[in-house]
């Protein structure tokens, strides 16, 4: 709870700073609350009790660990924004504040214990991700991203707040532990539950898999990630897919977990789905951060295993691989914006010869994109083989067959990347790579790499 | 049936109708104007669902403030723009387009179809469509809200504040008027 006040308040006193015109500030302050709001977060760590703000909030290990994430992504993703608003517009202070208000609606949503926290996080979040995929004012395609996605993402709301409310028809209440006990009394007893139950939750699980951009209701993904500014898209690809998962993941891991031989199916196919349609559409991509769009919906795909083969370790599993997959984008968009500052272009091409001229940017990129194909020795190695053992152990074998194809597939686009680096030669000037982007990239190399070959370092915290 | 269920059922039939209607007029101003009927008609829905405090709020918020800004919209905005957002004649011939969109209405239909046909809205043994303690007929339910809002509730009543302070500063930012621009 202290957190979210912290970061509550953070933006509305970084708000203050820019209307005194204390832009340069703005970064430190942000970073500096971030930090305390952190603090508050991992304080909490194991002093689980119950829920608490009448059953409103629970701050359970689940919590902790995705908040802790979200809010340690948001912070590198911050570094990297120094001076890259100012070119965009002279209000800095509103982004940074709405970057912050996004955060704390993410809190809301990794620990909400009642139906209405859930739609009031989303809907913090989603909204602040509205304007800032539109803060290019003049720029068309920032335009076109900001109302796609904000017709999109109505919709889905739609679909969502439809499925809360049947869920309350069929079970007179919005806690997800009464939820839960009426499931458990109702199977118990053998008395049927309400089809507006199950109606309830099919539409809950659109409504959210709209939300993670997983197929088949991922068609605003691309549009939306390739338009909007790329530091955004950073933030939109990692923070927020972070934060959709670990809702995902304790709504139905906890509260529909009764039902889950009427869900799994559905999941299932979509996990499918997602991963074929992500992986196959980002063969075809010349444009780097078109690609990055595509390969993060196929990484939706890798997540959403969690919640097929539910088990002790699927929180876990997305803990480890939400890690592995912010570290490794967070290089790989930090890499984006400096290309797209320096030579004004985002296709495959204008990383030739990279390699040579600017050997420290290929090897992060390198190391960022094994790790995306999870190749071993990187985090994501790590985090793809406990998802798979998980999905394993709980027999579905079918699906990891089908994914380790899909995982073969994805080699060959990140690859090109590498290719493109070190095999082609082109005449180019060196990048110039500022102080924190070079402190970004290696807290997130070293990270990459340290899960990669001792997984046993980060413990299981769940 | 009495006079109460035939009157929710004739408010739930005006809904229906008139929401297909808005929805398949081409004209947009008409489809404005009988939004209003629907509107209309769903509040008094709220009212046999006995939260007549909704319906109020629905009243006051939806048709009295939502449709009016739209319809200022329509008064601001010029002639062209508006002819323009009309669909071209031809576009409804193509019906090869609208199949996709057709099943997935289709496959909705049925699932909503399917899930009522199995309700049974006159509950099962014993069991009142409101369950004990929650509502009867003469609470005073603005009062009950109040006191849910300040007490079960204050947390999100509270974190709603902060959503509108967020789409306030969004919708300044997005709205002014820039250097560039001008």
């Amino acid at each position: 709870m202290n957190a979210l006040i912290t970061i509550s308040v953070l933006a509305v006193l970084v708000l203050y700073l820019g209307l005194y015109k204390a832009n340069k500030a703005l970064l430190p302050v942000t970073l500096l609350g971030l930090a305390v709001a952190l603090f508050f977060t991992i304080n909490h760590w194991n002093v689980f009790t119950g829920p608490t703000f009448n059953d409103m909030m629970s701050y359970d290990n689940f919590a902790v660990a995705f908040s802790g994430i979200t809010i340690t992504s948001t912070m590198l993703i911050l570094l990297l924004s120094k001076g890259y608003f100012e070119k965009i517009s002279d209000h800095v202070a509103e982004y940074y504040s709405i970057i912050l208000f996004s955060l704390a609606g993410i809190l809301v949503m990794v620990s909400y214990h009642n139906m209405t926290m859930l739609f009031i996080g989303i809907e913090i979040m989603s909204v602040s991700l509205y304007i800032l995929a539109g803060i290019r004012k003049q720029d068309f395609a920032s335009n076109e991203a900001a109302l796609k996605y904000f017709l999109m993402g109505a919709f889905s709301t739609g679909f969502l707040l439809f499925g809360v409310a049947l869920i309350y028809g069929a079970a007179h209440s919005f806690d997800l532990e009464a939820i839960k006990m009426h499931l458990e009394t109702n199977l118990q007893t053998g008395q049927a539950i309400s089809p507006l139950f199950y109606t309830g939750v099919v539409l809950m699980a659109v409504g959210m898999a709209f939300k993670v951009g997983a197929a088949p209701f991922h068609f605003w993904t691309p549009d939306v990630y390739e338009g909007s500014p790329s530091l955004i898209t950073a933030f939109m690809s990692t923070v927020v897919k972070t934060a959709g998962f670990a809702a995902f993941l304790r709504l139905f891991a906890t509260c529909f977990y009764p039902l889950h031989d009427f869900w799994m199916p559905v999941i299932l196919v979509i996990t499918i789905i997602t991963l074929f349609a992500g992986n196959i559409t980002a063969l075809y991509q010349n444009n780097f951060k078109r690609m990055l769009a595509w390969s993060s919906i196929s990484h939706a795909g890798y997540m959403l295993f969690a919640i097929v083969s539910l088990g002790s370790e699927a929180s876990y599993g997305v803990f480890v691989y939400a890690i592995a997959y912010s570290a490794a984008s967070i290089i790989a968009f930090a890499g984006l914006v400096l290309m797209q500052a320096n030579t004004g272009s985002d296709s495959f091409d204008s990383f030739n010869g990279l390699g040579r001229k600017n050997p420290f940017l290929a090897f992060t990129l390198t190391v960022a994109m094994l790790s995306l194909a999870g190749i071993p020795l990187t985090a994501g190695f790590i985090g793809k083989f406990i998802m798979f053992s998980n999905a394993l152990s709980s027999m579905h074998t079918w699906l990891v067959v089908l994914a380790v194809i899909n995982a073969v597939i994805s080699i060959f686009y990140y690859f090109r990347v590498i290719v493109a680096m070190y095999f082609k030669d082109a005449e180019r000037a060196e990048l110039e790579i500022p102080l924190n982007f070079k402190v970004v990239l290696a807290i997130s190399v070293v990270a990459t790499i340290l899960i990669g070959i001792w997984p046993a370092f980060l413990p299981n915290v769940i | 049936m009495n006079p109460g269920e035939l009157i929710c059922y004739i408010l739930a039939g005006v809904v229906v109708i008139s929401a297909l209607v808005v929805v398949l007029t081409a004209n947009l101003v008409r489809s404005v104007f009988l939004f209003f009927v629907t509107l209309f008609a769903l509040a008094g829905l709220y009212v046999f669902s006995l939260a007549d405090f909704v319906a109020v709020t629905q009243v006051i918020v939806y048709v009295g403030g939502v449709l009016v800004l739209m319809l200022f919209a329509f008064m601001l905005s010029n002639k062209e723009l508006l002819n323009s957002l009309r669909q071209p004649a031809a576009a409804k011939l193509s019906m090869l387009t609208n199949i996709p969109a057709g099943i997935v209405a289709a496959g909705v239909f049925t699932v909503l179809a399917i899930s009522t046909k199995g309700l049974q809205l006159a509950a099962p043994s014993g069991m009142s469509l409101f369950p004990a303690g929650m509502l009867n007929a003469g609470d005073n339910t603005i009062h009950l809200l109040g006191v849910r809002l300040m007490t079960n509730y204050l947390l999100p009543f509270e974190l709603a504040s902060v959503f509108l302070l967020m789409a306030l500063i969004g919708a300044a930012h997005l709205a002014r008027k820039g250097k560039e621009s001008t």
